[in-house]
């Protein structure tokens, strides 16, 4: 695996970002819940010959999900993971409980009362935990209760429809809770990658990227300790044929640092800083020419290519053969002598003009004059960017990749 | 604004079709237990059922009202041929009343909440399957039936609500963190520059690393203290952010008399090299005004040094990367190929050396080799402006 990427990182710091309300519509719901199930064991309470365990479930659970609210609340949207684990266990004790006291109750499909609310409970935790973890805890919950009333004999034969609904209750509005938790999560990664990628449009022509200026950072302090170490004598010399070693390596990679990290564009860092658009478009700008264009240029380039991808990620096509960005060298133009023009190209797999966002042309329109064309496999953007002239336009490459 | 309005529809419309989706399997199961599972009537369910399904697929397109209307329709005629044919399965119809007309049918109006009117349609629509569901039900449960479909419809409605209210202040937020990244980025990109710039300028530090990668034999053991001493202090005074010296700027100087542009004529440089089979890639400033003496000493250097590296270097690529200041212009030029010990090749490279220095100090400029086997050559070539 590589690295996560600066947005990875930044999603993660994040992730309880704009849930709060969420949250709080959870526990309201809870609420609701509970006190639903609650008059079901006050009509119970007369029926059953030992209302202790159920009574016990009762205080189990609303310790448990208690403590969950009050460490939710203090850590901020985030949940260690034994705790959830072991809130996961009281739950499955809590319905144990009430199965157990329901065993000799006429139509125990409906009798089930705190046991639904243990299951429902795992709405707290939507916005803490991912459904793919939220998802098999309901469902195996749920999967028990209707196993122990198919397969016990102590259970009259239950009431088919009453069973039925009562584990739809359990299950479904956990589910839906966790995959529209998991939808907003997502609305909101996409747009916490889109503010991230935006701030690269302020940089120079050709820049480093905010992970190589860490790391070019950590080898200067390696290289300082290392030389401090044999200015003061304590690595008496000549070096050991390890530190050599490590002084050699050091050598090196602060000589390709010099050499290569200046030679990105900000396009392709953004892009590359990016796990979402890096999986959809793949850029190739050869003479670091995306690094000419003028920040207003950069932004709408990189809204419409942010649109792009929302169109591909809505239209299913997500993962599909990327779209094509080149970016050509600077050339002439025939009516200025003060400005060149930059051609960028954008090929979209699988697309049609209609099937483009309308505001995919207004941001294009703002980076330069466009045409497109359907290009066989899909449809083909040429854009032409006036940019100021250089002497050095159209002189040789400018860029390095790593290399030596 | 608009964004925001994006986001919401979307969420909304996610939010309605998997809760109209979860009401639409709790119906079938239900409906799935006797008396009506495998019955005919069931089997005169399922085709109204995909009709409801294919609607919820549909709620994120365009048209979406209609598809809400439709789902709507199918309901109510699911509800219609369980009162009709199905008179005495009383209770498994009150289960799917409740499942579909609390649960499914005020899940999918959730997508009109962003509309225009939208809350009004949403409660039209509730209305609508409430009043159909007091119909279905029995005049026994009919009183707690409206109850609980009206809760559904409360419950879907609140939702909704919080669910749009959730995304602005996160988009505000998400903004904010962009905007500190963006200063973030800047501080660490000036910090970076500024590394590389003094490597540039005092650029003993990889030399010497490179001296004590070949565990300083061969050199004065207290020179190489005393030069180590002083990079480490350079080196600390970069993190601790403390002045050094300018920075050099690629500014130009306004036109002074008798200066040659060298930018044309690097190209020749490279061209040059290229026929030979060296690859030369440029960095740094493209275009710089030497006086002509200056120029041409300053070209013969990168040329020789460029020669030295096609010949014994045993790679075909060389950067050379240009900088200056007020003051100075800088080339280093770097290979990464098998590098020498300088002590031992003194005769070999002799006349990179001599012809190189010599040609340099005659217009005040001066070169620095730095190299060591296995660890590639650097040459510091400067000259004054």
């Amino acid at each position: 695996m590589s690295a996560p990427t600066l947005a990875e990182r930044a999603s993660r710091r994040y992730a309880g970002l704009g849930t709060r309300l969420i949250w709080i519509g959870g526990i309201l719901l809870l609420a609701m819940a509970m006190t639903i199930d609650l008059a079901t064991t006050i009509d119970l309470l007369g029926r059953i010959a030992d209302p202790v365990p159920i009574l016990t479930a009762w205080i189990v659970l609303v310790i448990a999900d208690a403590a969950i609210l009050i460490v939710t609340h203090i850590l901020g949207a985030h949940l260690p993971n034994w705790m959830f684990w072991l809130w996961v266990a009281a739950l499955a004790i809590v319905l144990g409980l009430d199965l157990a006291a329901t065993r000799h109750v006429e139509n125990p499909g409906a009798a089930l009362s705190v046991g639904v609310s243990a299951a429902f409970s795992l709405m707290l935790a939507v916005v803490t935990r991912p459904s793919f973890q939220i998802i098999p805890v309901a469902a195996a919950l749920t999967a028990v209760t209707g196993a122990v009333w198919v397969l016990t004999p102590a259970y009259a034969a239950p009431n088919a429809a009453d069973a039925v609904f009562t584990l739809c209750r359990m299950l479904l509005p956990v589910v839906v809770a966790a995959l529209v938790c998991d939808e907003f999560r997502r609305l909101m990664r996409r747009e916490m990658e889109e503010a991230l990628s935006q701030a690269s449009v302020a940089a120079p022509r050709l820049t480093l990227g905010v992970e190589a200026s860490e790391q070019l950072a950590r080898l200067d302090l390696a290289a300082e300790s290392l030389l401090g170490a044999v200015a003061d004598g304590r690595m008496p010399l000549p070096l050991s044929a390890e530190v050599a070693k490590r002084a050699g390596v050091l050598a090196t990679e602060l000589r390709l640092h010099l050499l290569a990290s200046r030679s990105k564009t900000w396009l392709a860092l953004a892009i590359e800083e990016s796990t979402l658009l890096s999986q959809e478009i793949q850029i190739d700008d050869p003479s670091s020419s995306a690094g000419l264009l003028g920040t207003r240029q950069r932004a709408a380039l990189l809204s419409a290519l942010w649109l792009l991808h929302d169109g591909r990620v809505a239209s299913g096509r997500s993962g599909q053969t990327p779209i094509a960005l080149t970016v050509g060298e600077p050339v002439a133009t025939l009516h200025s002598e003060t400005l060149a023009a930059v051609n960028v190209r954008i090929v979209v797999p699988g697309s049609t003009r209609t099937r483009i966002e309308p505001g995919v042309w207004q941001h294009i329109a703002q980076v330069g004059r466009y045409r497109e064309a359907l290009d066989g496999s899909g449809i083909r953007i040429d854009i032409s960017c006036l940019v100021p002239a250089t002497v050095g336009a159209g002189r040789g490459r400018t860029d390095a990749e790593g290399a030596g | 604004m608009d964004q925001i309005q994006g986001k919401r529809v979307r969420l909304l419309r996610q939010t309605a079709r998997l809760w109209a989706a979860g009401g639409l399997l709790a119906t079938v199961a239900v409906l799935s237990t006797p008396p009506i599972g495998g019955s005919l009537v069931y089997w005169l369910l399922l085709p109204l059922f995909a009709v409801g399904a294919l609607c919820i697929v549909n709620l994120h397109a365009r048209g979406m009202p209609g598809w809400i209307a439709g789902f709507v329709a199918s309901t109510i005629a699911i509800a219609l041929v369980l009162v009709l044919a199905a008179p005495g399965a009383t209770e498994v119809g009150g289960f799917a009343v409740l499942a579909l007309f609390g649960g499914a049918v005020p899940g999918a109006l959730i997508a009109l909440l962003p509309e225009r009117l939208g809350a009004l349609w949403f409660w039209i629509g509730v209305l609508l399957v409430t009043a159909a569901g007091a119909f279905a039900d029995g005049p026994a449960v009919r009183v707690l039936g409206i109850a609980l479909l009206l809760l559904g419809g409360l419950v879907a409605f609140a939702i909704g609500l919080v669910l749009a209210s959730s995304i602005p202040p996160a988009v505000r937020q998400i903004a904010e963190v962009g905007r500190a990244h963006r200063a973030e980025r800047r501080a660490s990109e000036l910090e970076a520059q500024r590394r590389q710039s003094a490597r540039l300028l005092h650029d003993t530090v990889l030399a010497t690393l490179t001296l004590l990668a070949h565990s300083g034999r061969g050199t004065s053991e207290e020179a190489l203290r005393e030069q180590a001493r002083n990079d480490a202090h350079l080196l600390r005074l970069l993190r601790l952010g403390e002045p050094l010296f300018t920075l050099p700027e690629a500014a130009y100087r306004p036109e002074p008399v008798e200066e040659t542009s060298i930018g044309t004529t690097l190209d020749s440089v490279k061209q040059r090299f290229d026929q030979l089979g060296l690859d030369v890639a440029w960095h740094g400033a493209g275009r710089l005004l030497l006086p002509p003496g200056v120029l041409d000493a300053f070209l013969f250097a990168i040329s020789e040094c460029l020669e030295n590296v096609r010949r014994h270097s045993g790679v075909r690529l060389a950067h050379v990367t240009i900088t200056e200041d007020e003051h100075t212009v800088r080339a280093m030029i770097t290979d990464a190929g098998k590098g020498f010990q300088l002590d031992e090749v003194e005769h070999e490279r002799l006349g990179l050396k001599e012809s190189v220095i010599a040609r340099l100090s005659e217009v005040g400029g001066s070169a620095r080799l730095f190299s060591s086997p296995g660890a590639g050559t650097t040459v510091l070539l400067e000259a004054p402006r």
